[in-house]
């Protein structure tokens, strides 16, 4: 799969719902761990091992109605931008870059639903969707999961389903919601959060850029512990810890449009920088960005209230960027192209 | 969530570490994240995390179930499958096969207590072949059980019997 074909594939967790286009919850996902009982693990597998289980995995997945509308994509026939861009969607993990020849992406041409072969497990069964839908991303998931315990998943009446890493051991499920918290960020109320989520089996941590700060004020919460719960219990831990987040990120935004005049300042700076900036580090169209979805949320009155923050926010992503220009282009390049493209996608030159 | 190092209390510190664009997740108790990166020296690229010194602690304070018995024994359980030895799994804390589990199951239940919180899965079971699992598992608890209760050993009898209720809970009414 190239670039262009990866660009015109639909993106549902970044699109939002029509009648409310911003909302605190970005996206949930659930992934669940699964290996073929017959062959190790991938860490301790031969090539030929690795092959023959992505041949059990093709044979199974053609036969199952689920991924009747999937693209099967080859890391090794594939070029780094187009890598990028599948990192970038969240379709595939970035440690899923680095590894042997027999790695292969199978991906729902909805957007949906992945599968990488022979990641750290021999499946890595993810399903993404917009806005807090875990419940339903876990129902999509087990149903593939039945539908491919075929496959003779390696499992364990005492431990449940085997990993590779005991920290996936069990459920083999890992339940995350992306949040847009930019008022608890800015109320520097994070750290303490992310201690608290600890003591519950759960990490909250910046979905881009390192740390307790995240850029663009996008955090995921997720599950840490994976046996002892089943994966409803899970999952609704989950749920419940991102809406208690969205309770807490509403009375901060209260606090901080307090101080309305100061914010109103920041956030039509913001519309300004996105519409006339020459270059735009990713940081900066990120936080930009951040402030112009907050005004969206709350209601403020300009002319940001149309924006398309999804789209935008893929664009500027440098994968994305460096596939709109057609080549690998250096950093101070990057940042030009970035600024020109967030303009076109404002309608302004 | 325990300390991914000492295992012994929360963890309160939460690292993220990139090195060559893999990144890493750790989290630690103040005591070792302080310990960790006061060993931390100018010039050195990254702290020192592995997740086999965080096993390795571990291992060396718990056995398997029947040392903590009595019946200490010093062989070090290799897998007869792949041949991964349990040194070489405390130190990638990667397993190398299915097998692996049956191979270390004594000596990675107290692990999975602290990772977790708990060493009982609980959830969907897949297939007729599980359901074999669970009556040789059975089959084999059951066996332990006699020899706990006719050693007098029954601490160990009682752990034995709940998981026992737990997996014959498991069962389909059919094969119970």
């Amino acid at each position: 799969m190239n670039a262009d074909r990866i660009l015109n594939l639909p993106v549902p967790w970044v699109e939002g719902g029509q009648e409310n286009p911003a909302d605190v919850v970005i996206s949930s996902r659930v992934r669940l761990a699964r290996n073929l009982s017959r062959y190790p693990f991938v860490n301790r597998s031969t090539p030929e091992e690795r092959a023959a289980v992505l041949e059990a995995v093709r044979r199974a997945i053609e036969a199952e109605p689920l991924f009747r509308e999937c693209a099967w994509c080859r890391l090794s026939e594939m070029d780094p931008v187009s890598k990028g861009l599948l990192v970038e969607r969240r379709l595939m993990s970035p440690a899923f870059l680095q590894g042997s020849q027999e790695r292969v992406l199978i991906l729902d041409l909805h957007g949906i639903i992945s599968v990488m072969v022979n990641e750290e497990d021999h499946l890595r069964i993810q399903v993404l969707l917009g806005r807090m839908a875990l419940c339903e991303a876990l129902r999509i998931a087990s149903a593939i999961d039945r539908a491919l315990y075929c496959l003779d998943f390696a499992f364990d009446p005492e431990f449940g389903f085997l990993t590779s890493c005991p920290t996936n051991v069990g459920t083999g499920l890992r339940a995350s919601a992306m949040l847009h918290l930019p008022a608890l960020k800015s109320s520097r109320a994070m750290p303490e959060i992310i201690a608290q989520s600890g003591r519950l089996g759960l990490v909250v941590r910046g979905a881009y850029g390192e740390g307790t700060t995240s850029a663009g004020a996008l955090y995921q919460v997720s599950n840490q512990v994976t046996l002892g719960l089943t994966p409803e219990e899970l999952t609704e831990k989950v749920q419940a810890v991102s809406s208690r987040l969205v309770e807490q990120e509403a009375r901060a935004r209260e606090a901080l449009f307090n101080g309305r005049h100061e914010l109103e300042d920041r956030i039509w700076r913001a519309w300004g920088t996105l519409l006339y900036a020459r270059r735009l580090e990713l940081a900066e169209a990120m936080e930009c960005l951040s402030l112009l979805r907050m005004a969206q949320e709350a209601g403020l009155k300009g002319p940001f209230e149309k924006l398309a923050w999804g789209p935008l926010f893929l664009a500027i992503q440098p994968a994305h960027v460096q596939a709109r220009k057609g080549r690998m282009l250096t950093e101070e390049e990057a940042e030009t192209a970035r600024a020109e493209l967030v303009r076109e996608g404002l309608g302004r030159f | 969530m325990l300390c991914e190092r000492c295992g012994k209390k929360n963890a309160e510190v939460h690292i993220r570490q990139s090195i060559q664009g893999v990144v890493s997740e750790h989290h630690l108790c103040k005591d070792c994240a302080r310990e960790l990166t006061s060993a931390w020296k100018p010039g050195s690229d990254f702290l020192e995390f592995s997740i086999g010194s965080f096993l390795e602690n571990l291992c060396k304070t718990l056995g398997p179930e029947t040392q903590q018995q009595g019946k200490a024994t010093s062989v070090v359980p290799s897998c007869p499958r792949c041949g991964l030895d349990f040194e070489s799994f405390r130190k990638t804390g990667r397993f190398g096969c299915a097998e692996c589990y049956q191979a270390f199951r004594e000596w990675i239940r107290p692990l999975f207590t602290r990772i977790h919180g708990s060493e009982t899965y609980r959830g969907p079971v897949p297939g007729t072949s599980a359901v074999h699992g669970i009556q040789d598992e059975l089959e084999r608890l059951k066996k332990q059980l006699k020899e706990a209760v006719s050693e007098e050993r029954y601490e160990m009898a009682a752990t034995l019997r709940d998981r026992i209720r737990i997996l014959e809970g498991r069962l389909p009414d059919e094969c119970g």
